[in-house]
């Protein structure tokens, strides 16, 4: 593969030196290079931020509270003055994690509780993270329906945000909740499911973290499996030919296109009595800094860059993983980004695609960043995106040390006009009053909630803007 | 097309040869990481308890580009920036390592003592 982004950066180099470089200091920039942090001095000992994952989202809590069992957690949450926000792995990009007072991490109350193959039950504590998960559960020949593309969030927070990976036939995570524990407002315990407090169940699904602090979380699995991926490059047009049959006909379907390319590829997974096997594959990380540097240098002129992007591209084999399915969902994401995703009724997804792409090949060639389009299936649960309709997602990245602003801003409208509602944990600009019009259930939402904390305990800034 | 392709290979491997460098190679430890640092851990049981599920992943092992916990050569040029920039790469983010290291929950001195542990490899 090494060799293959080199002959990519040859003809790169090629087309750049054929023609005056317009920006000198613009394409000495690298990637490795644009990783290297920003200072920040503070003396003397510093009191130091909660940052999200992207690094734009930031706070300066009074507290920081890591509770190691569950009567620690009631104490610290009926005790604590002030604003109260669980926290989880820092991976949401909106603001639902900044207070200046109380940040509650969940990370020691972490783990797989009991597992039971013959219900497919599997009790498991809050804090866990997605990527903890997978292992312990094959242990008892168990396994999760689904997972998104990235295991690193806490399972509270993923739930909480209606966090999904892709598949026609597949709700996102919060579908396969039976029970939820949360430590209320006064630090009592409350437990909910379909048929204990089944109107908090309802709310609690997808939660924001505004109703408690989410203890322990059961969930329906599977018993164990393997999945066949299967990684293509094709021209999108094709992609988006066929992108019906493609969700149809694969358990697990979702599709990137790399702007200025003309080119994207498809990702499938299905299950398989395979043995396990790997073909050579792409280290997404080491692409994500590939094509920043072809932005760099070739940015002046879309139409080579995307000769030169699309000629590299089609040269791509076919990339073939048979894997355990808890080790065949998921890639490692190292080159941070902030990210806006819209959840969109599938019929529209072809048309707004295109828009997107327009919009982002007219206006902004400095973004390298791939779109990425995936498909959930619809549910019953209040604050889901999903809710009612079978969806498609569409998200648009942005390099993390880039502003993302103007680009999401054009973006957006374009989500907007086509019903999309956003992925909770992720940038947009909705207000009250928009989300409201977006979800049949926001007024039962909203009451369970404020019945559950009257007094806005679990409130922040931006979550008053919603719900107060 | 892949005619062309070559030609403008070979016409610019010197231009490769300047920038092809890879970044793996220029963090690599004068000393191979020795097995038994992967079981390195802090013996104050709190530490412990955050190395284990922030720190070890990554710095348990090590990588060319990741210091190794203990790996003393290889954190000597890292702890001679100074407390303060390690800190900031931790509050920052640095490299693969996104801001706060993984550690919702933990203060400057424990990462402080977290960073001192992982250099020396011993609390």
């Amino acid at each position: 593969m090494a060799k293959r982004r080199d002959v990519l950066t040859a003809l790169v180099a090629t087309a750049t030196a054929a023609v005056v470089k317009p920006n000198l200091s613009f394409a000495l920039g690298s990637a490795e290079a644009a990783a290297e942090p920003n200072k920040i001095i503070e003396k003397p000992k510093r009191k130091i931020p909660w940052r999200n994952w992207s690094g734009s989202q930031e706070c300066f809590p009074a507290a920081r509270k890591a509770p190691g069992n569950l009567s620690e957690l009631q104490e610290i949450v009926a005790s604590a003055p002030g604003v109260v926000r669980p926290v989880g792995a820092g991976h949401s990009f909106m603001p639902l994690v900044p207070t200046d007072d109380t940040v509650l991490s969940l990370g020691r109350m972490s783990g797989v509780i009991s597992a039971d193959p013959t219900t497919g039950q599997a009790k498991i504590w809050a804090g866990t993270t997605l990527g903890d998960i997978g292992g312990p559960l094959a242990e008892h020949g168990m396994a999760m329906i689904n997972m998104p593309d990235i295991d690193e969030q806490s399972l509270a927070g993923a739930l909480g945000t209606a966090t999904h990976g892709t598949g026609a036939t597949l709700g996102c995570l919060s579908t396969f909740v039976t029970e939820l524990e949360l430590v209320t407002a006064t630090g009592d315990l409350m437990t909910c499911s379909a048929d204990k407090n089944p109107d908090v169940f309802n709310a609690a699904r997808v939660n924001l973290g505004a109703l408690g602090v989410v203890s322990q979380i059961t969930l329906n699995t599977q018993p164990a499996y393997r999945l066949r991926r299967e990684t293509e490059w094709m021209p999108v047009e094709d992609i988006l030919d066929n992108v019906e049959s493609l969700a149809e006909n694969n358990r697990n379907f979702e599709f990137y296109y790399i702007p200025f390319s003309g080119m994207g590829f498809t990702d499938v997974h299905n299950i398989s009595t395979e043995d396990e096997s790997s073909t050579d594959g792409i280290d997404q990380n080491s692409a994500a800094s590939t094509l920043m540097s072809v932005r760099d240098w070739l940015s002046w002129s879309p139409k080579l860059r995307e000769l030169i992007l699309s000629g590299y591209m089609s040269t791509i084999d076919k990339e073939v993983v048979v894997a355990n399915s808890w080790e065949n969902y998921t890639k490692e994401r190292n080159v941070r980004f902030n990210e806006m995703e819209y959840h969109l009724p599938r019929a529209h997804l072809v048309d707004a695609f295109k828009e997107i792409r327009t919009t982002i090949e007219k206006n902004f060639p400095e973004v390298f960043f791939p779109l990425e389009v995936r498909y959930v299936k619809s549910d019953d649960i209040w604050l889901s995106p999903f809710n009612g309709r079978d969806s498609c997602s569409i998200a648009v990245h942005r390099f993390f040390k880039e502003d993302y602003k103007a680009m999401f801003n054009a973006i957006e409208p374009i989500f907007k006009k086509y019903g999309g509602r956003p992925h909770w944990g992720k940038l947009n600009t909705m207000n009250k009053l928009e989300l409201s019009e977006r979800y049949d259930n926001w007024s039962d939402f909203s009451e369970v909630r404020r019945q559950m904390d009257p007094n806005g305990k679990f409130l922040n800034k931006y979550l008053k803007t919603l719900f107060v | 097309m892949k005619t062309l392709m070559f030609r403008m290979l070979a016409a610019f491997s010197v231009v490769l040869a300047l920038s092809g460098c890879d970044s793996s190679s220029s963090e690599i430890s004068s000393t191979s990481p020795v097995k038994d640092l992967s079981q390195l851990s802090p013996s104050d049981p709190m530490l412990k308890s955050i190395y284990e599920r922030s720190c070890k992943t990554c710095h348990g092992l090590g990588t060319p580009a990741i210091p190794q916990t203990g790996d003393i050569e290889a954190w000597e040029p890292r702890m001679a920036q100074g407390m303060d920039t390690l800190l900031d790469h931790v509050i920052n983010g640095y490299g693969g390592m996104p801001p706060l290291g993984m550690c919702m929950d933990c203060d400057a001195d424990q990462f402080e003592s977290l960073i001192e542990f992982m250099a020396k490899g011993s609390d």
